[in-house]
């Protein structure tokens, strides 16, 4: 049970997705964390979050290809997306910009306090 | 022709034609002086001739004189008596007389007596000629005085006459002439004979009537006129005897004959004789002149000279280095011969020097060509003039293919920035800089079908005069090392990328035990904690460290460029570090010496974090309460920054390594225990992008201050 606006987590890594749930339950922003694209897409399908926390290294489909899926989809296109990697190669950051990301974070580079004002930002709250 | 053959030629026949010059014209002129000689002895020898006939004539005027004044005859004429007759005209004494005829006339001009005796003394009838002639002639007969006489030639139809007729007196000269008495004798063989004995001469007489008979006499009286009574003939070369020719006339002046004189031409032959020994002489001279001076030329010049040229000729061909020409004496051809061999030796040294010359360039040929590394050299309008083996492989092309070919062109060398491929003109820019060029990082020489990694330079050769003459390049195939950097700087982001996964979650959780998320910790836990979180953040950067070293490395740090202004670089990259400048009580300051400060191409974000860089370590190294001061300067060249603090300064030791990777000067460790030693090595990457030096001055305790200098390229892009 989710309340509205929420945010979706994709990530696989579940010491990530701890922090993230931990953080964001204490923040009181209800999150899904899921763990690869296709969960993800099926879970924004059925109910359409206010925001997406996007890893791009995941197993089966990474979030280069889970981004284009979504901005492919009329539907699902106008969600915001943030990026959340460790991966800063400047290649990256670009390509994925490109596909249409509203912001890119490394992760280690950022504290979950950063994360929390962007998602709070974002999400209007 | 030959030399000596010319000299012969040339000397005799010019010998020759002066010789029969000099000859011609002196026997022309000594004959024609012997002809005027001997024209006038003929002259005096026809006076002499006509002075002998005079003289003969006038002897028979003087013999009569005797008669005609002489009382016998006087008397004779008047009374004709025989006894004058009997004692006076006996026949020898008329031969003694030697004359022909005797005549005694009266006054009356009638005949008293008359006589004539042949040359052989025989009484012969007298000529009826003589009497007609004396009738025509009365004027032989009259005589106006005593003693008149006249005698002279005289023609009668029997001959000529040598006549002579005196009026007859009494021997003291009183009286009357009586009458005439006459002598004559025929002109014959004897006259003419006494003539030659007389003057020694060949002598002829030709009467009037004959003349036409005989050619020459009848031309030389055509000639003779009333002036002239003489005439010599032009005579025939080859005539032995003079002839001249003299008028004999008769008393009343018409021509009675010619007398004709011949002698031996003694002077012309003695002359003609002179001519010839002169000409035997003179020929005999000239073969002799011809034979000194062409034995003279033979010895001095001509022998010496062949000798001199077969020397040369013997020199050049052999070809050996130390052939030298022979020849003794002491003359203008010893000298030249001394002179030819100076020359000689010095082409032998030049010679040497350019064998010399042409083995070193040859060995430095051999030494560029057997270098690994490719090198190749153009001419300043950037055509390939030299390429070595390496380059030759590097490229796969041989240098006989692309001579003269435009470097460029051929060294297609492209620099990959961010998987774009920019091709670059070295060496056209290197001539447009006039400037030494390195290859940029990324460098590729691409080859038909692949592109291989190159690095090397590009160098302006100059001449001893400083002018620039060609390139020179030097390039290294480092596809190996570009491997090993690929690999290294591969595993560097895979490990830094992986560290960090780990290292962000434990930031995260810990933040979250600091933020009290899972419950209050107790004081003691939360110190611990928050070291643990201090120490995962200097892992982070560490990783972060290490990533940007590999991506420089792996030129994905290169950005574009963009042509920035310094001053508000620096002011943005201050405003950075201030919090932790005043955390440290770092006093930092901006000295703008001259603006505006623009033209420096480079990428703003590298450009920040150099700066960013050396404004950190001043901070992390200086003393509590110290000072950074920057100033920017600009020049006609170039414009610098230079950042000076007071903080711990880099040990003499230390400071040739503190651009190298993860080096760490031994006082720097003490200070601060933390830091990858990577700061420097990414500030002089990020600086070289700009196209700037850094350098650095340093005391340790008291200060460092590095200088960064951006060389002024305005159109430089």
């Amino acid at each position: 049970m989710v309340t509205n606006p929420y945010v979706l987590v994709v990530e696989d890594d579940p010491f990530y997705s701890k922090v993230y749930r931990t953080k964001l339950e204490k923040e009181n922003i209800s999150a899904i964390v899921v763990s690869n694209g296709n969960d993800a897409l099926a879970q924004a399908k059925k109910e359409k979050p206010g925001l997406m926390l996007l890893d791009l290294i995941l197993p089966g489909k990474d979030g280069f290809g889970i981004l284009a899926d979504f901005k492919a989809d009329p539907d699902l296109k106008d969600i915001k997306v943030i990026i959340l990697s460790n991966l800063s190669q400047e290649e990256d950051v670009k390509r994925i910009m490109a596909l249409g990301a509203a912001e890119y974070l490394v992760k280690s580079n950022v504290s979950i306090q950063d994360v929390v004002s962007k998602v709070k930002a974002h999400l209007g709250l | 022709m030959g030399l000596r053959s010319k000299v012969f030629l040339y000397v005799g026949g010019i010998l020759i034609v002066l010789f029969f010059v000099v000859y011609n014209v002196l026997s022309h002129l000594l004959i024609n002086d012997f002809l005027a000689l001997e024209k006038k002895e003929t002259e005096q020898n026809l006076l002499r001739v006509n002075d002998a006939l005079q003289a003969k004539i006038d002897e028979l005027g003087v013999k009569i004189s005797d008669w005609g004044q002489w009382d016998d005859t006087f008397v004779f004429v008047q009374d004709r008596n025989q006894e004058w007759i009997d004692s006076n005209t006996q026949n020898e004494g008329l031969e003694i007389l030697s004359i022909n005829i005797l005549m005694v006339v009266d006054n009356e001009k009638q005949v008293v007596f008359k006589k004539y005796i042949d040359a052989s003394g025989e009484d012969r009838d007298f000529p009826k000629g003589l009497e007609e002639y004396l009738v025509s002639h009365p004027e032989l007969l009259t005589h106006a005085d005593s003693a008149s006489e006249q005698h002279g030639v005289i023609t009668v139809p029997e001959g000529q006459l040598v006549l002579a007729a005196r009026a007859i007196t009494s021997s003291d000269g009183g009286e009357t002439p009586a009458g005439t008495i006459i002598f004559a004798y025929f002109i014959g063989e004897s006259l003419i004979e006494h003539l030659s004995n007389v003057t020694h001469l060949q002598v002829f007489y030709t009467p009037y009537e004959e003349i036409r008979e005989k050619k020459d006499e009848a031309q030389a009286l055509s000639v003779m006129t009333d002036n002239s009574t003489a005439f010599v003939p032009t005579l025939e070369e080859n005539a032995s005897s003079a002839v001249g020719y003299t008028l004999v006339s008769t008393l009343d002046n018409s021509p009675a004959g010619i007398l004709r004189v011949e002698f031996p031409r003694e002077i012309f032959m003695r002359g003609q004789n002179s001519l010839k020994l002169f000409s035997y002489v003179m020929l005999f001279l000239s073969v002799l002149f011809i034979f000194v001076v062409i034995s003279l030329l033979e010895i001095l010049v001509i022998r010496r000279i062949i000798r001199l040229s077969t020397e040369v000729d013997k020199v050049s061909l052999d070809r050996k280095e130390n052939g030298r020409v022979s020849l003794s004496g002491n003359d203008e051809f010893s000298r030249l011969a001394k002179k030819i061999n100076e020359m000689l030796q010095m082409l032998h040294e030049v010679n040497e020097k350019i064998i010399e010359e042409k083995e070193k360039s040859e060995a430095i040929l051999r030494f560029l060509k057997s270098i690994g590394e490719g090198v190749f050299a153009t001419n300043i309008e950037g055509k390939i003039i030299f390429m070595n083996e390496a380059a030759e492989r590097m490229v796969g092309k041989l240098f006989v293919d692309v001579e003269k070919k435009d470097a460029d062109k051929v060294f297609s060398f492209v620099q990959s920035v961010k998987g774009e491929q920019i091709p670059l003109s070295l060496v056209a820019s290197t001539l447009k800089k006039a400037h030494h060029i390195s290859f940029p990082l990324q460098s590729f020489l691409v080859q038909k079908k692949k592109q291989i990694p190159v690095s090397g330079t590009c160098s302006i050769i100059r001449d001893p005069n400083k002018e620039v003459i060609g390139t020179i390049t030097v390039l290294q195939d480092i596809t190996k090392k570009h491997e090993l950097d690929q690999i290294k700087d591969s595993f560097l982001s895979v490990a830094a990328h992986q560290l960090r996964t780990p290292l962000g979650s434990m930031r995260w959780s810990m933040e979250l035990l600091l933020n009290g998320d899972f419950g209050k910790l107790p004081k003691e836990a939360k110190e611990a904690v928050q070291q643990v979180y201090d120490n995962s953040e200097r892992m982070i950067a560490l990783a972060n460290d290490l990533l940007n070293v590999s991506r420089i490395d792996q030129n994905h740090g290169i950005e574009k460029k963009e042509s920035v202004d310094l001053v508000v670089v620096l002011q943005s990259a201050i405003q950075v570090m201030t919090p932790e400048a005043q955390k440290n009580s770092i006093q930092i300051n901006l000295v703008v010496k001259n603006k505006p400060i623009s033209g420096i191409m480079a990428p703003p974000k590298h450009l920040h974090e150099a700066f960013g860089n050396l404004l950190s370590n001043g901070i992390k190294y200086n003393k509590k309460g110290g000072r950074i001061d920057i100033t920017v300067s600009q020049d006609e060249k170039a414009v610098s920054v230079t950042i000076a603090d007071t903080g711990i300064g880099i040990p003499k030791e230390d400071q040739s390594k503190i651009f190298s990777k993860f080096f760490r000067a031994s006082n720097a460790v003490l200070k601060q225990t933390d830091g990858s030693g990577l700061g420097l090595s990414v500030v002089k990457s990020y600086l070289e992008e700009a196209n700037a030096r850094i350098s650095f001055q340093s005391q340790e305790n008291k200060g460092s201050t590095f200088s960064i200098l951006f060389p002024f390229h305005p159109t430089d892009s």
